[in-house]
Parts: structure tokens; sequence; C-alpha cells
């Protein structure tokens, strides 16, 4: 009979985060980029736009179906397909992005849009007193990391010289080390340098200056509110991913026995966050494009008199409508063109120096073994 | 947080636009004495304009005494500290603009008024619109 492991649910989870929060990008993104074009007020809602919207978003989905069926009867036989995977949808979601992207980009050259574009370029960006860190939103993550540490101190002297690692689905151990400062705190490394991404990630979010959609003062607030969320909502990552953490380190350390009920346990907080991040994506969109109503609106009732302005054309920095490639750009951290968040600037020599550090190391680690 | 909106089909040129909205918000109080801008380049690479443009901005910021360059190469707001010039001879700056005022025939009275009434928007939008208020 067929019973999932940690690994196999894990994946389907994660697979149906992806699969959802790709197919709604097309309705996340900044009002006047359509499938990675930057694209004049007149040209956004018309009839084959929304149509191509709805094309992609019925696709992706049925795309991130199909896949769970296959991880549920073919993949999870296959650990190596089972890591891929994910990118695999990716990739998938990407080759049904890429002909409405042309298709639009092509519209825009044969009609001439970049005639009818503005020629204004508005940013915000971030001068040392303004810049604000919610450190708060960090505070839960570190207390968790604290306390696995402190009671891994405390029970240090009471785990057997040879401990149980590694746990199947049912709870009984199939894999055993030996004690030791690395073998019993591995977890809890790995907790750290999790942890220490997301608070430097959070922080150079908080620093980023950004072009806004519009110069209205609408744009800027939602501009602001949206640099405010992705930072909160970085900070509060490893609070999610400790606590999985956690569980695990307790569970190694023999303090914790849940039995049958390791799976949705371990799982809980990791499920949390997948949700996390797609709501509050939802709900802020690209450069809070999705923010109902920002406070300003709210306090003067409307933004009438504003000029609706869009932005002067910037496609050529953006291969294939979601590649950043621009040597002028000093900056290494650019909001996407397609998606929620932030994406490298390729043009960037730290970004290439970024990219290729992980595959330098791991060449190291071979070399010297 | 600094906003800045360059319009390549405005009349002014580029680095003006910049100065005079650095200008508007230190005024306006968005941005304050010892706040740090940000890197020309940042600027040029953001708002995708050519590098000299926005040094030609920030040159003219710190020949009028706005902002200053401090030793590890920073950008501060230095507006504010008036102390170096009286108010007189700062005005003395605008003597052709009164002189052409008062040839139109305008009373000085009504010039008076009008600097007031300029005074009197800026503080309303205080915090308030960023582009050239």
């Amino acid at each position: 009979m067929f019973s999932p492991s940690a690994l196999e649910v894990m994946e389907m989870l994660l697979v149906a985060a992806i699969g959802i929060i790709l197919s709604i990008i097309p309705y996340v993104t900044e009002k006047s980029i359509i499938f990675g074009v930057r694209t004049p007020a007149e040209f956004r809602s018309t009839a084959p736009v929304r149509k191509a919207q709805r094309t992609y978003l019925i696709a992706v989905l049925l795309i991130t179906v199909l896949s769970e069926v296959l991880i549920f009867t073919v993949v999870y036989r296959y650990y190596l397909l089972l890591a891929v995977y994910p990118l695999f949808v990716v990739l998938m979601a990407f080759f049904v992005y890429l002909p409405e992207h042309y298709a639009i980009a092509k519209r825009k050259r044969d009609e001439r849009w970049v005639e009818r574009a503005s020629q204004t370029v508005t940013a915000q960006f971030v001068t040392a007193e303004t810049a604000q860190f919610p450190w708060v939103y960090a505070v839960p993550g570190l207390l968790v990391l604290i306390a696995l540490f402190v009671i891994g101190i405390l029970y240090y002297p009471s785990i057997p010289s040879i401990f149980p690692t590694h746990f199947g689905s049912n709870g009984v151990p199939n894999q055993y080390s030996a004690k030791s400062i690395g073998s019993v705190f591995l977890v809890g490394f790995i907790s750290i340098a999790t942890t220490a991404l997301m608070l430097i990630i959070a922080y150079a979010i908080s620093r980023t200056s950004f072009r806004v959609d519009n110069p209205s003062r609408e744009s800027m607030e939602r501009g602001e509110i949206f640099r405010y969320r992705m930072t909160a909502m970085l900070l509060l990552i490893p609070v999610f991913i400790n606590t999985t953490l956690l569980l695990s380190s307790l569970q190694i350390w023999g303090i914790f026995k849940p039995g049958n009920y390791l799976l949705p346990l371990v799982l809980a907080p990791v499920f949390a966050m997948l949700v996390l991040i797609v709501v509050v994506s939802y709900l802020t969109g690209q450069l809070g494009s999705n923010i109902r109503k920002p406070r300003i609106l709210a306090a003067s009732g409307n933004t009438a008199g504003m000029k609706q302005e869009s932005m002067m054309d910037d496609d050529l920095y953006w291969r294939g409508g979601v590649v950043y490639v621009n040597r002028k750009d000093p900056r290494w951290l650019v909001p996407k063109r397609f998606g929620v968040g932030y994406t490298l600037n390729f043009g960037h020599p730290g970004t290439i120096a970024l990219i290729t550090l992980p595959f330098v190391i791991i060449l190291i680690a071979i070399f010297l073994h | 947080m600094l906003t800045i909106t360059v319009d390549h089909n405005s009349k002014e040129p580029p680095y003006k636009q910049i100065y005079d909205q650095i200008v508007s918000q230190i005024s306006a109080g968005v941005l304050v004495m010892d706040d740090v801008l940000p890197p020309s380049r940042t600027l040029a690479g953001v708002l995708d304009v050519n590098f000299h443009t926005v040094n030609r901005s920030y040159q003219m910021l710190r020949e009028n005494g706005i902002i200053s360059l401090t030793r590890n190469r920073k950008y501060v707001v230095t507006a504010g500290r008036h102390d170096e010039r009286s108010v007189s001879e700062f005005f003395s700056r605008e003597q052709e603009l009164i002189s052409d005022a008062l040839a139109r025939g305008f009373g000085e009275d009504e010039i008076i008024d009008a600097i007031k009434k300029i005074l009197k928007t800026r503080s309303r939008n205080k915090k308030g619109d960023c582009r050239n208020v």
C-alpha cells in the first residue's frame, strides 16, 4: 500500500504552492506590465489581453494538477525526480508564459505603442533616515532559534553516544550517528544559516530603491507598503523554518516522540509559511498593485487631479520580459517584472559571483574529498 | 523616502528636474538635515539617466550649500544650517527677479504678498506631494 513519506507530502505541498503562485502572476504584476511587456494604459484591459491572462491561469493550474497526480503515482519512486520536479513546474509555466510574452511584444512593435508611451520615469529612493527596518518581525524566529540551542545544550549530556538522526514517516529511526557537537547541532546550524540569509535579504530589500508604476502619490504609497510588507514577510519566514527544524531536533534528541503525528507536526509550519507567502503576495501585488485601499486613498477620498501617466519604456533591460540585465544599474536586487518580489540584476558583477559561488564551493568540496 | 520623476519630454533638462525635486522635498520636510542621499550612480541607474546628469544636479546642490559630500563620500543634506549667510545676503541673489517685478509695475506689497502665498502653500504641502510642488 502506498504510504506517503514526509518528502512526498512536502513535495506535493510545494508544487501546489508554486503552481498557485505562478498561475496568479498576471493578476498581481504592476498594472502597466502585461506578460513582461510595459504596456500603455489604453492597451491594458483589452479583450485579447484578458483572454491571454485567463489562458495562462488555466494552463498553469492544469499543469499543477497533472503534476500532483504524477508525483502521487510515479515521481515519488525516484528521489532525483522529486528533487528537480518543482523546477520542472516553473519551467513548464515559463513555456506557457513565453508565447504570450512574445505575442504582446509583437503587437507592441507592430502597433508602435512606444510612440504613445510617456517619457517619464518615477522612482523611490531609500535615504538613510527613511529606511525603516521592522526588526520586531524577526523576534519570533530568533526566539525559536535560541530555544533550539538552549534545549540542546541542556540535554546534551543525556543524549546517547550513538543516536538516531533520520526517521521514517512512521517515526521509526532508520539512520544513526555518533554523538558530537556537529551531529547533535547539525539541524541547529542549518537553522542559523537560513535565519542569517533571510535577515540579510530582508535588510537588502528594505534598502533597495525602485521605479514605481506611475508618478501618482497613490503609486508611491503602494510602493512603500510593498517594500514594508516584503521586508516584514522575509523577517517572519525564519519562525516557520526554525519551528520545523526545532521539532526535528527535539525528535532526534529523543525529547519528543510524536510517533504517527511526526509528519503533520513537522510539516504544519512549512505549510503555514507557504499560505502566508501566497496570501501576502496576492493581497499586496507587485509594487503594491493589488492593495485595495492604500491609506492615502482612504484619507483623501480619491486621487483626482493626479495624472496617471505610465512609465517610460524599459523593455530593453528585460530579456524575455523576466531577466533583468542592466550594467548601468548598481543595484543587485530589483523588483520582479513577472511575479511578486525581487529578482537579481544579471548585469551586476556581484550577481554573477553570487550564482557561481555555490558551484565553486561544491567543486572545491569534491576536489578536497 | 526621496521620490524623483524625470520627464524626458519636459523643456527642463533632466539635471534641473532632479535638482528642483530634491530642493522641493527638502523644503517640504520630506528630506531633513543629515539625511543621506542615494549615491549618484544609484540615482542614475534607477532613473535610467546618464550618470553625469545626476552628478551635475548633485554638483549644483553642493555649490548652493544644500548638500555636502562627507569624508566617506556620502551626500548629506546640510540645508537648514543657514548660519553662514544672512537672509538678506541670500536674497541679494534674487535682485534681478525683484527689479524685474518692480519694472513690470508690481507694487512692493504685491511682491511681499506673493512671497507669503508661496510660503503658505509650502507649509500646507509639508510631507505632501513629492512632485514639483
